[in-house]
């Protein structure tokens, strides 16, 4: 027999077995329409995660007070050293030649209110580099003052969102904004930016770093952000602020500095294996629906035994009995695998259309990882119902 | 063109040996009209099974068109009976879905006819059997008779050397038997070998030559 005539001879089957035909195919569409879907989630997230970190800039170190090692493990939020990272080291690491700009700073809450409005808000003491630093810019007003880290002025910097909640419509510039007890006349506003890095920048209020230690009444720094001159060796850098560090600390390096690029893999990394495992969870469902394809296709061949007798009694082999039973399993699973494909594409655009920030994109691997399972499982389970097709005695079956 | 030397076959059956063929020896010519007659179960389906190459052989030799057919695989044996062997069954064997002419391409698909050429040939034999109306029709909108006449379309359209009917009548009415009945005859008059397989004696005597099985034994009156 022809493929194509094989072809045709399959699709009057499934014609003809119309409502099995579309029961297994949905099932097949959506194994592999999950298996896309759930692999653009992990890559869209993994790729959110890449954007985050890539606008913190090739040149950025970041200092944590604590000694835990960047390769292996997460990155430590809080230090664990008895020794505070504080202002101090940060100047001195200022010192350093290659150093472009340091930020240090002092992270905590607060309850902020203006007349009879209140929030809470995450309160960050930093000084002047800090929005270069963060990638950060204004949309009204102005930054830090040059001598955040020298003087406690009761200035603030104030995000988009925390404007429009306190001040609902007001300029809010020159006015006065209470944190606990202390008060901080706004100077500038951020520019609508979002989440970033797990902070909601939109909702922040940024102190100088003096001011900020008084407010949460601790000279230790929560990080230090140190940006370097695009030329500087950062290996060399990172080696001279550890000897600093311990110079400061009796000779105990009880800090992690670590880099973006650092972060960035190790993110990648864990995000990357999690779009591979829930893939691979996913793909679980092609095999759910290969087990089905077997036992319909047994029920049919049984169905269909005086059928597979009389092509025998034709002139039909074994051989081409089974090759029919196969190719009608792989030629359904083909098609609604196609479908399927399609069908995840379709609900990927409009998924984009709308939630556009997380820029779902569905990997090529993804496509292929689907359709080859698919395809794979349809051959392998279709092997024994057309097997047992092969094995039909037509003297059996044309009896009577 | 047939020819059948020392032909025994046994089936198993629990612990009991059946010893259905004992010794067949027969001779058919091109051209020949037989009936094989005999009780249930004295071995004349068996006897069809292994003309048609259904069936192997336990020991001794089936010679068909020349050809040692108890040396073939079942690949081979598959080829020659698309190619040499044309059957009718009691109950048509028609598959449902599709319609005559579709049933009666089934052996040409199986042979890789190309498409034109197939048209053609089912054209010729819908012709022959009275069908030519009927060849877009499913069986369930035909008759018994033309049910039959579809099915002997589908055993003459690859113009096999020989015909086996089983219980070709079986089924149908007197009137649309012996329509069925005459127009086998009218194939066997125009040079193909007929083997007709009937518990009806008025049937079987109508043929050239009559065999009778009587337990697994053959005899020619």
């Amino acid at each position: 027999m022809r493929s194509i005539d094989i072809l045709h001879f399959n699709t009057q089957v499934f014609t003809r077995h119309r409502w099995r035909t579309v029961m297994l195919a949905f099932c097949i569409v959506l194994g592999v329409s999950s298996v896309v879907l759930l692999t653009s989630l992990g890559e869209s997230a993994r790729r959110y995660v890449q954007r985050e970190f890539a606008m913190l800039g090739n040149d950025l170190l970041i200092i944590l007070p604590g000694k835990k090692q960047t390769s292996g493990g997460g990155v430590p939020m809080y230090g664990t050293s008895p020794r505070d990272l504080t202002l101090t080291d940060a100047q001195h690491i200022a010192r350093l030649a290659a150093v472009k700009s340091v930020a240090p700073i002092i992270a905590g809450n607060g309850a902020a209110s203006y007349k009879s409005r209140n929030r809470d808000v995450i309160v960050v003491g930093s000084t002047a580099g800090f929005l270069q630093a963060r990638k950060l810019t204004l949309a009204m007003g102005r930054g830090l003052p040059a001598d955040a880290q020298s003087i406690a002025r009761p200035v603030a910097v104030i995000g988009s969102k925390l404007k429009n909640e306190l001040f609902a419509g007001q300029n809010p510039l020159g006015k006065m904004l209470t944190i606990d007890d202390y008060r901080y006349q706004v100077i500038g506003v951020l520019a609508e930016r979002g989440e970033s890095l797990g902070l909601d920048m939109r909702d922040m209020v940024i102190l100088p770093v003096l001011s900020a230690e008084a407010l949460f009444d601790t000279p230790a720094l929560f990080r230090i952000l140190v940006e370097l001159h695009a030329v500087s060796d950062r290996q060399s850098v990172i080696e001279q602020i550890y000897q600093i560090i311990k110079q400061r600390h009796q000779n105990e390096e009880d800090i992690t500095i670590i880099t973006q690029q650092s972060i960035m893999q190790a993110f990648n990394n864990i995000l990357l294996t999690l779009t591979a495992i829930i893939g691979l969870l996913a793909a679980i469902s092609l095999v759910v629906a290969g087990i089905l394809i077997m036992n319909l296709s047994l029920i049919s061949v049984q169905q269909r035994r005086t059928e597979i007798g009389l092509l025998k009694a034709l002139g039909a082999s074994s051989k081409l009995i089974q090759q029919i039973f196969v190719w009608e399993s792989v030629m359904l699973v083909a098609a609604a695998s196609i479908i399927g494909l399609m069908s995840a594409q379709v609900i990927i655009f409009v998924a984009n259309q709308w939630l556009p920030i997380l820029e779902f994109v569905a990997p090529l691997w993804s496509h292929a990882v689907a359709l080859g399972v698919a395809l794979f499982t349809s051959l392998v389970f279709s092997w024994l119902p057309a097997r047992k097709a092969a094995m039909v005695s037509p003297i059996e079956v044309l009896r009577g | 063109m047939i020819k059948l030397i020392g032909v025994n076959k046994r089936y198993q059956s629990g612990s009991e040996s059946l010893h259905v063929l004992k010794d067949i020896q027969l001779q058919i010519e091109q051209g020949d009209y037989l009936s094989i007659m005999g009780p249930s179960g004295s071995g004349k389906s068996t006897l069809l099974n292994m003309l048609g190459l259904l069936d192997v052989i336990d020991s001794g030799e089936y010679w068909l068109t020349k050809q040692a057919t108890h040396q073939l695989t079942e690949e081979q044996r598959a080829r020659l009976r698309g190619q040499k062997i044309g059957f009718i069954f009691q109950s048509f064997q028609l598959i449902n879905r599709l319609t005559a002419a579709e049933n009666i391409a089934l052996p040409l698909l199986l042979a890789e006819i190309p498409t034109d050429k197939r048209k053609e040939m089912i054209g010729e034999v819908l012709e022959q059997v009275g069908l030519t109306d009927r060849s877009h029709h499913l069986p369930a909108q035909l008759s018994g008779g033309q049910l039959q006449r579809v099915a002997i379309a589908r055993a003459i359209v690859m113009q096999p050397d020989l015909i086996l009917a089983d219980e070709p009548t079986g089924n149908l009415d007197q009137g649309s038997g012996l329509e069925i009945i005459e127009l086998l005859e009218n194939l066997n008059q125009r040079g193909l070998t007929l083997i007709l397989v009937t518990h009806d004696m008025q049937m079987g005597q109508r043929a050239k030559r009559k065999i009778k099985m009587l337990d697994g034994v053959l005899s020619e009156q």
